[in-house]
């Protein structure tokens, strides 16, 4: 009360004036924000805190008096306790999904971009062409893995019938069954990349292919040659996408071999990362999901630190940029000097 | 092996075959300049690569709808047909539309009653277009506060937003379960339409397109002493029409597709309550030795709203997914 | 200033959402056990009024693993309890839920739903130890003693072995047994018959039987018959003797040539539903036990078992054929290119009628797996077979809310197993002495058909009670699949006892979480 005696009226004034400015700015703001705010703080934030203090207990679902204080136990079961048996079985997934990751990434640039380059060229009807090789891509995984199981089908499957020949793809060797995931994957999977690198390429700049045709490089090569460094940034953008995309590997797996087939060494050949977490859910063991929140927190913190690189990599972008535009500066240079 | 099939492949091959060979010719007389001055030589001349990439994307095509086809033939084909000549792509004993009355005429063995195929379809597209609605206003809004107004820790706000985007579903479920049953919304369709209005996946693109309007034209709007609802709804939002659009395509999409949340919340007492993709996976349970054509039928029956949807704003969502590209 | 506010406001945001959600896992700790009102009230004649003042009843909510297609005979039985206690205001809904999802929802909604929560669950009595270690269950005893004189509770009139597995391992009562099953072989008699070879009932019988039809099948002189070629024939076919003469034209004298894909054994790798019951009826059969009394697996010394497995690893693409699956059984089957297949009891009353229509009465015979894994067919064990019953339990939150509904739901158990006449068309043995020895279930169809195939229901054993179930059951399933799976090397005792530790390591997981 004393205090408020001594503010000057001018201070008064400025001080009133602040407030009023502070809540029109930042009321507005409040108001715009709140409502995604709200929703993000009760069904994003909530549930991870509530996860993460699972995480450092033995959590039981069914019978709460035997939930038992854990600290970093579950973490430090996963990471380091290698007699343990979700240790062996959490790094054989993570093994599984990001070797089948590396595997993918290749494929799913290296067709969309060529098939971008194709569509890139305008040919007729090209339009239809790129809209049906992104068709498949909207379908949900329930149908396409239902289609694969038709024509993959021991018995039933087109595939067999056709070609002639009896493979079990699905239930025999671990191989043939990645390979048939590998197939859904990219059928269903990777008609983003091809429409963003086909996006990539349609911005480059035009002058460019016409100064290399100029300098005699043709088709592919000149496709190759001029357009890649000038799509390093989409390259990288969907190399990204695609590994952490597949480390959340699971509707394929789940329609089509529900992580068989049975070999010597394990029960589950084509289990994924997220497929053995849904598992454990559902495995009726009620006691295990502080440890699968912990493992869900650890796969966060390996996507995390994938995306901290993709970020790394992507603030040298500029560079990219520019190397590409020298690239055409010279080439045009040399162009005109040919002239 | 089928002589259909060994009959394509020959026809594939040859094509290819002959379109190198063309190649070969086309170059080599390019090379000693001695190309026909015609109008095919012209062609040849100058759409050489234009040729090619054509005839790839036609063989291209042609593999890759195989499995569509084989998806919208097989839904047509009788249990018989695949039991015991299996692999025909066109039956012998004709196509049959038993597949799908089978499928609209499941009857649920417990009750007897027919599981109700369209309730389950509206209960998606209920949940679908208004959990799309809600988000791309809270998503909008919210992506205009955080460019076009200024205040402290809006970028460490967004920055944590997208943190939290790197934890996996599964790692927050049953957490998120426990917070339905406490806000009593469990087996309703609120709780799958709620839980989906924060997340920032589509905040993200959003945002990274109001990036790219021009400061300017706020501003200008400001200084016209416009409100900031007033520049959301008469400047960024006819700006960012398609931004929204593919967003809101997504977000129907995502919704539409997703199996395992509404598994767990709706539970399996009530079908009434069930979404199309819950419905059908409760279908394909049965233990019957051959079922692949009910299966492929309803397979199709969910996915035709997607391609539909599709087929009508094909090149919004290339535009939109090409967009998220260029720009992120 | 602000920044100093916003930072406030931004920790005191997270700090309350930390504490709500500590508070929830740590109230979830100490959630007080509700002590049971007896709010029970009996009329004149001492049995229990199941309406409150207001004339409302009760409507137990019951969820059920029984599913397609056999769930439609248990709501015969749910419908004869509405009508019965109709008048006394206690009514039954019966939902049945899928397997996949049951075990994972059920501890979910009662514990965070349960509102939502069912009374009384229906489920297969294997896990029922685990469950009640759980506190998912409540004992049956003391319920029963609240239930009052007029519906008393006769353990003994339910068969011993079934009912031993409704115990946890304390020896708790907690559960009512419906039935108890196990998978058979169905087995092409005619074509059995037509060459001169007898149904079998020993492991060398099996064998026996298998190698002369290979012979047969070499030499060129082996008689089968498609039962699909002749269906629309016998539909059209208007007299029995035109039936007859279809039937006898439709066989065909075959060898190696004209049938290749002949295999008297349906077997595989494939998920299929035999390796539920064969392994297990091995060890069985053996004098083996499947688990320790401390809930360990066993099986893993068990010499049956490994015999049996190789067997039937000598098998493989010699009476079995390769290249199938789960999908072409009763393919198989139907057009007479196999004679054995191994599935469950469920599907007996489609099949057999199906064959009698079409290729005459006893076509298709059923053969129970008593005796045909036994090294020593006299021994005493030698007609065990492998059994997993349904069981009735009352789940907590039925406990939780009134002992009014807690005895509701103890009825609806003892009643649905005392009258699961009708529920055995589906192909399970009651476990209930009453509806065994009953006039109305000795002269059904379903007693002709399924008791005179099927062991003695008091032959059969259960899996033992462990709170271990899916270690010890999961990995002797996978020991079979791997023994004809197409990818393996090593021996079936190395294989053996690989699962054995893979169980091991499971258990020492789950109890050292």
């Amino acid at each position: 009360m004393n205090e408020q005696k001594l503010t000057t009226v001018g201070e008064y004034a400025y001080k009133q004036s602040r407030t009023r400015d502070f809540l029109k700015r930042y009321g507005m703001a409040l108001v715009f924000i709140a409502p995604h705010l709200i929703f993000f703080l009760a069904f994003c934030i909530y549930p991870l805190i509530y996860g993460i203090i699972m995480s450092l207990f033995k959590y039981n679902i069914a019978d709460p008096s035997q939930n038992e204080w854990r600290g970093f136990g579950n973490f430090i079961t996963i990471l380091f306790r290698a007699d343990n048996i979700y240790h062996k079985e959490f790094w054989y997934a993570m093994g599984n999904t990001a070797l089948f990751a590396v595997v993918v990434v290749p494929l799913s640039i290296i067709i969309p971009l060529f098939m971008a380059i194709c569509i890139n060229a305008k040919p007729k009807g090209y339009k239809l062409f790129r809209s049906l090789i992104y068709l498949p891509s909207v379908l949900p995984v329930s149908a396409s893995g239902v289609i694969f199981t038709a024509l993959f089908g021991f018995l039933f499957g087109y595939i067999n019938q056709w070609f002639g020949v009896s493979i079990d793809w699905l239930n025999s060797n671990p191989m043939l069954a990645w390979l048939v995931i590998l197939l859904l994957c990219l059928w269903g999977g990777w008609g983003g990349n091809f429409i963003i690198l086909n996006a990539g390429l349609k911005n480059v700049d035009k002058s460019l292919y016409e100064a290399a045709a100029v300098d005699g490089c043709t088709g592919m090569r000149r496709a190759l040659a001029v357009t890649l460094p000038a799509i390093k940034q989409q390259m990288v953008l969907c190399i990204f996408n695609t590994i952490i995309g597949y480390f959340g590997l699971y509707g394929q797996i789940y329609v089509l071999t529900n992580a068989g087939p049975i070999t010597d060494s394990t029960n589950h050949a084509t289990m994924s990362i997220m497929w053995y977490i849904q598992n454990l859910i559902n495995s009726g063991n009620y006691s295990v999901y502080g440890m699968v929140s912990a493992m869900g927190l650890i796969l966060g913190i390996i996507i995390g630190i994938i995306t901290a690189i993709q970020l790394i990599i992507t603030r040298e972008r500029k560079s990219g940029t520019k190397r590409s535009n020298e690239f055409a500066e010279y080439l045009k240079a040399r162009g005109s000097a040919n002239e | 092996m089928n002589k259909f099939l060994m009959a394509s492949l020959i026809i594939l091959g040859t094509i290819l075959v002959l379109m190198v060979v063309l190649d070969a010719v086309v170059l080599s007389l390019k090379k000693r300049k001695k190309l026909p001055a015609n109008r095919i030589g012209r062609y040849f001349q100058q759409n050489l690569f234009k040729f090619n990439a054509f005839v790839f994307l036609l063989i291209f095509c042609i593999i890759w709808v195989i499995p569509l086809i084989v998806g919208v033939l097989g839904s047509f084909t009788s249990q018989y047909t695949f039991e015991y000549h299996p692999g025909q792509l066109i039956p012998e004993d004709g196509f049959t539309v038993d597949n799908y009355k089978h499928f609209f005429n499941y009857r649920n063995s417990a009750s007897g009653e027919r599981y109700p195929v369209e309730r389950w379809m509206l209960n998606s597209f209920i949940v679908s277009a208004s959990s799309t609605l809600l988000y791309l206003l809270f998503a909008g809004l919210s992506a205009y506060a955080l460019v076009f107004m200024k205040f402290k820790f809006r970028n460490v706000l967004f920055t944590f937003m997208l943190f939290t985007m790197v934890i996996p579903g599964v790692a927050t479920m049953t957490p998120q379960i426990a917070n339905m049953a406490n806000l009593g919304i469990s087996r309703s369709l609120l709780a799958l339409i709620l839980p989906g209005l924060g997340g920032v996946g589509g905040l993200y693109l959003i945002r990274q397109f109001f990036l790219g309007i021009p400061k300017d034209l706020i501003e200008s709007a400001r200084m016209d002493g416009a409100s900031d609802f007033r520049i959301f709804l008469k400047v960024v939002l006819p700006v960012g029409k398609s931004v929204f659009f593919v967003q809101g395509l997504f977000c129907f999409m995502g919704s539409w597709n997703d199996l395992l949340w509404p598994q767990i919340i709706l539970g399996t007492s009530d079908p009434s309550l069930w979404t199309l993709q819950v419905g059908i996976a409760a279908l394909s349970q049965s233990k019957t030795a051959n079922t692949i054509g009910l299966n492929l039928a309803s397979a199709m029956f969910s996915a035709v709203p997607i391609i539909l949807l599709y087929i009508f704003t094909q090149n919004r969502i290339i535009e939109g997914v090409a967009a998220s590209g260029v720009k992120g | 200033m602000k920044i100093k506010k916003l930072l406030t406001s931004a920790v005191c945001i997270a700090a309350c959402l930390a504490v709500t959600a500590s508070a929830g896992v740590l109230s979830a700790c100490k959630k007080p056990s509700r002590e049971l009102v007896n709010d029970i009230v009996f009329d004149e004649f001492g049995d229990p009024i199941f309406t409150d003042e207001s004339g409302k009843g009760i409507r137990l909510k019951i969820q059920s693993v029984i599913g397609s297609p056999d769930n439609a005979y248990l709501d015969m039985v749910n419908t004869a309890f509405n009508d019965y206690y109709r008048s006394s205001g206690l009514q039954a809904d019966i939902t049945s839920v899928e397997n996949g999802i049951f075990y994972q929802q059920l501890a979910n909604t009662i514990n965070t739903d349960p509102k939502n929560a069912p009374d009384v669950i229906i489920f297969h009595s294997e896990r029922l130890t685990y469950f009640a270690s759980q506190k998912i269950l409540v004992p049956m005893d003391e319920t029963f003693e609240l239930l009052g004189e007029n519906n008393t509770f006769d353990k003994s009139n339910y068969l011993e072995n079934v009912i031993a597995e409704c115990h946890d391992k304390d020896g708790t009562l907690y559960g009512v047994p419906l039935d108890v099953h196990s998978g058979v072989w169905y087995v092409r008699k005619d074509i059995l018959e037509k060459n001169g070879l007898t149904m079998p009932s020993t492991k060398a019988e099996f064998e026996a039987v298998c190698k002369a039809l290979m012979e047969r099948k070499a030499a060129g002189t082996l008689w089968t018959r498609d039962m699909t070629s002749v269906k629309t024939q016998i539909e059209n076919a208007t007299s029995e003797q035109e039936k007859h003469n279809i039937r006898e034209r439709a066989w065909k004298q075959v060898g190696a040539e004209t049938a290749a894909s002949f295999f008297p054994v349906e077997m595989s790798a494939a998920d299929n539903i035999e390796s539920g019951w064969l392994p297990q009826t091995a060890v069985l059969q053996n004098g083996g036990k499947l688990a320790n009394a401390d809930g360990t697996p066993a099986w893993n010394t068990s010499s049956g078992l490994k015999n049996t497995l190789e067997m039937f690893e000598g098998w493989q693409d010699k009476y079995i054929g390769a290249n199938r699956d789960n999908q072409t059984l009763f393919a198989n089957l139907g057009n007479g290119n196999a004679v054995f297949g191994c599935e469950g009891p469920w599907w007996m009353e489609q099949r057999l009628n199906e064959y009698d229509n079409y290729l005459g009465e006893g076509a298709l015979a059923i053969l129970s797996l008593s005796g045909l894994y036994a090294d020593d067919p006299q021994s005493p064990a030698a007609n065990a077979v492998y059994g997993v019953g349904h069981v009735f339990s009352i789940a907590n939150t039925a406990a939780n809310s009134s002992a009014t509904r807690r005895v509701a739901a103890a009825l609806y158990a003892k009643f649905m197993t005392e009258n699961a006449v009708k529920y055995t068309a589906g192909g399970h043995l009651p476990a209930c002495k009453t509806v065994l020895e009953s006039e109305e279930y000795k002269t059904s169809v379903a007693y002709n058909r399924y008791l005179k195939y099927m062991a003695d229901p008091a032959d059969y054993v259960m899996l033992g009670n462990t709170q271990y179930f899916s270690p010890v059951y999961e990995q002797l399933k996978t020991a079979y699949i791997w023994t004809l799976s197409k990818n393996k090397s090593g021996t079936v005792e190395e294989h053996i006892r690989g699962c054995f530790e893979e169980a091991m390591a499971q258990i020492r997981g789950s109890d050292d979480l």
